[in-house]
């Protein structure tokens, strides 16, 4: 049973902390929520309590991830002493924290309570792109970090080399803030609707028909929108090795959240949309497999060919679409290619950004000469520089 | 035996959805009772073919109450899913008024009321007389102005016809919406509804349901058959079987005369049809595949433990 705590012997408040426990964790729980909890522990039948869980879990579960991860919470904040490894004592709400988890907590109070004044200032390490330009979080918010804490979460600004696979959840957010900023294009063409937009006389006069020449009902028309569309184009050569997997990671995202089109390319191009479309944990050896056999070089400008000659005909790519490559831009083609390729995307009326995982524009020679076709360069080395991706939209 | 009594407890509930055809694990029924008696609306989310959509018939079966559907897709607008004028029968009137017939006066007061509104699934849910179970299928097909739509028939249980003002519900029914997953619902809509992820049943679980419902076959081809499923559900298919397809097997087995699982794959490559539903899974899984899944080293002693938990 509940261990009662000096501090919270209203089972209302323990139900508070329980909800709190469980907002930590990423649940969204509202007053409403914790009186319906309350409501149906009341109304089951005193002899029927193991059921609470489950009930529970129905109310303060919203989604898939979140069901599967409540019974471990529950467990967790009820019966701590039959978890192993984790202890609840009197008074304390939370769960004992794993090793990492404690030290950013510690981190974060740190910054807290130092401020600005504490000496020995030292910058996070943040991998390879760690120089003057990355960080921009950091120095944008006019903070540097004070004696190894800093006022942002080290997962933000911690390269992508560096990242485990358990982080790479993150994505997602990333994406949706992206899809947010891409507005929808207006058509010529028009649609019938029920009660918006203009009079459409043909229309009504034909339903007319119905009701004995008396219009009675006024067809409506308006102009069609298209979302844009997104094409994922994911460097996978050797040079690219550190970087590949979690840029598959993010084109995994693009395809869930925008219904993205993702392609890998090396010296060769495969169309991984479909694999991407399934929640499995052998994506990347999907990836792998598809790959495997195109060699370690990297043929960026005939593969970007070979992709709009084959997978992305005049339908998939139109005015308005973003066409992302993700690639360092080392080519063994002839230079002048890649730039005659990408005006090829941007006659479509695409928009073509270049991410790249270094934080200087790639300096190769492909990419110099083809720079005017590109609309935007972006770094995306860290969660930080992702967090900028509706900047793309914004130069275009 | 009286169905109020039975629906009090969780227990009483799961028993009557298995009189009614449907074995719920004790968490669904827990929720379903939960639902019943704090009037809120469940969202059943989960792969097709997991008998979401079979949980809101068992239910009405039951309760004893009507079933009413709504089965969503893009474009789905009040008019299909609510309410919509009997403009027909307002300009008949009209005529018949201007030919002499009726009342001018009644006719402005009479034109717009209930009795010229054509109820469509979610009206008749709530101006029914007595309560029903109302099942919106595949919500995430719908458009986010439908799901914002039905935020307040969920949650107030009342519809705003804007001519006659709000219609509030006769009786309350049990909604059951359920979800594929194809693209995510919004937060105000989940937090109005109790939450039910349905997983695939367990091997034990999912031999009970297919003995309940196909009593003809034998029992050791539905045992065999659910652990073949079982370990069929684990390959990275496209379209993972669900206990729909299972069913349709054992009965596909069952009328070609088998009462076990032949020993040769390529007797059951023609039936596989009811397992796999694209051209990918049907490449991916070939008799020698079959051949492996079958011969793996306990198909007979997973079919033994479905036997023991019985």
């Amino acid at each position: 049973m509940v261990t009662p705590t000096p501090a919270a012997t209203d089972p209302r408040a323990q139900l508070g902390e329980f909800a709190h426990y469980l907002r930590q964790h990423g649940f969204a729980l509202g007053y409403a929520e914790i009186e319906l909890m309350v409501e149906v522990a009341a109304a089951l039948p005193l002899g029927q309590w193991p059921r609470i869980a489950a009930l529970w879990r129905g109310i303060a579960s919203g989604s898939q991830t979140q069901w599967r991860k409540y019974p471990d919470l529950h467990q967790a904040f009820w019966f701590p002493h039959k978890v192993k490894g984790s202890t609840r004592t009197s008074g304390l709400t939370q769960r004992a924290r794993s090793l990492p988890e404690l030290v950013q907590q510690m981190h974060q109070d740190m910054s807290q309570q130092s401020g600005n004044t504490a000496p020995g200032e030292a910058r996070p390490t943040v991998g390879q792109a760690d120089d003057a330009a990355s960080g921009d979080l950091e120095e944008a918010g006019g903070e540097r970090a004070q004696g190894g804490a800093s006022s942002t979460a080290p997962l933000d600004q911690r390269d992508f080399a560096d990242w485990m696979p358990g982080d790479m959840d993150r994505f997602e957010p990333v994406v949706e803030a992206l899809k947010k900023r891409l507005r929808a294009q207006l058509l010529r063409r028009f649609q019938p609707t029920s009660d918006r937009g203009a009079v459409h006389l043909r229309r009504s006069l034909r339903s007319a028909l119905a009701t004995g020449g008396e219009i009675v009902k006024l067809a409506r028309v308006q102009r069609q929108r298209r979302q844009p569309r997104v094409v994922v184009l994911v460097d996978v050569s050797r040079s690219m090795e550190v970087h590949a997997q979690f840029y598959l990671r993010l084109s995994r995202a693009f395809v869930e959240v925008m219904d993205a089109r993702a392609l890998v390319f090396h010296t060769s191009v495969a169309d991984v949309t479909p694999l991407m479309k399934r929640r499995s944990e052998r994506v990347q050896e999907k990836v792998n497999a598809v790959t495997f056999g195109f060699g370690g070089g990297t043929r960026i400008a005939s593969c970007l060919q070979e992709a709009l000659r084959l997978h992305l005909d005049r339908r998939s790519l139109q005015r308005g679409d973003l066409f992302l490559v993700f690639s360092d831009g080392y080519d063994t083609d002839p230079p002048d290619d890649l730039g005659a390729v990408l005006a090829q995307v941007r006659a479509l009326g695409a928009r073509v950004c270049w991410l790249h995982p270094t934080v200087q524009a790639p300096q190769s020679e492909a990419l110099l000469r083809a720079a005017s076709q590109v609309n935007r360069f972006m770094p995306a080395h860290n969660l930080a520089s992702l967090a900028r991706l509706p900047d793309l939209l914004r130069s275009a | 035996m009286s169905t109020t009594a039975d629906t009090a407890t969780p227990q009483g509930l799961r028993e009557r959805l298995f009189h009614a055809g449907y074995i719920a694990d004790e968490d669904l029924a827990s929720l379903v009772w939960m639902g019943l008696s704090l009037e809120r609306p469940l969202l059943l989310e989960g792969e097709a073919g997991v008998g979401k959509t079979a949980i809101a018939s068992a239910c009405a079966r039951a309760l004893g109450r009507p079933l009413l559907r709504l089965q969503c897709y893009e474009g789905l607008d009040l008019s299909q899913a609510v309410y919509e004028w009997n403009y027909s029968r307002q300009l008949l009137e009209i005529r018949m008024t201007e030919a002499g017939q009726g009342d001018r006066g009644a006719l402005r007061d009479n034109l717009f009321t209930e009795s010229f509104l054509l109820e469509r699934p979610l009206l008749q849910a709530i101006r029914s007389p007595e309560p029903c179970v109302l099942l919106i299928d595949e919500i995430d097909r719908a458009d986010e102005a439908f799901e914002a739509f039905l935020l307040e028939m969920l949650s107030e249980y009342q519809i705003s016809v804007p001519e006659i003002g709000t219609l509030r519900a006769i009786s309350k029914p049990l909604v059951i919406l359920t979800s594929n997953g194809t693209r995510d619902l919004s937060d105000a809509l989940r937090r109005r509804c109790l939450f039910h992820f349905v997983d695939f049943p367990t091997l034990a679980r999912e031999t009970q349901i297919v003995r309940t419902l196909v009593p003809e076959a034998a029992s050791r081809l539905v045992e065999e058959c659910v652990a073949f499923v079982q370990r069929l559900r684990k390959e990275d298919l496209d379209k993972t079987p669900g206990v729909a397809e299972t069913l349709d097997w054992v009965r596909v087995l069952f009328k070609l005369g088998h009462h076990e699982l032949p020993i040769d794959p390529q007797l059951l490559m023609p039936s596989m049809a009811a397992l796999l539903k694209t051209r990918n899974d049907h490449w991916q899984v070939t008799a020698e595949r079959v051949g492996k899944l079958m011969d793996g080293p306990r198909m007979g002693q997973d079919a033994g433990v479905a036997a023991a938990l019985k």
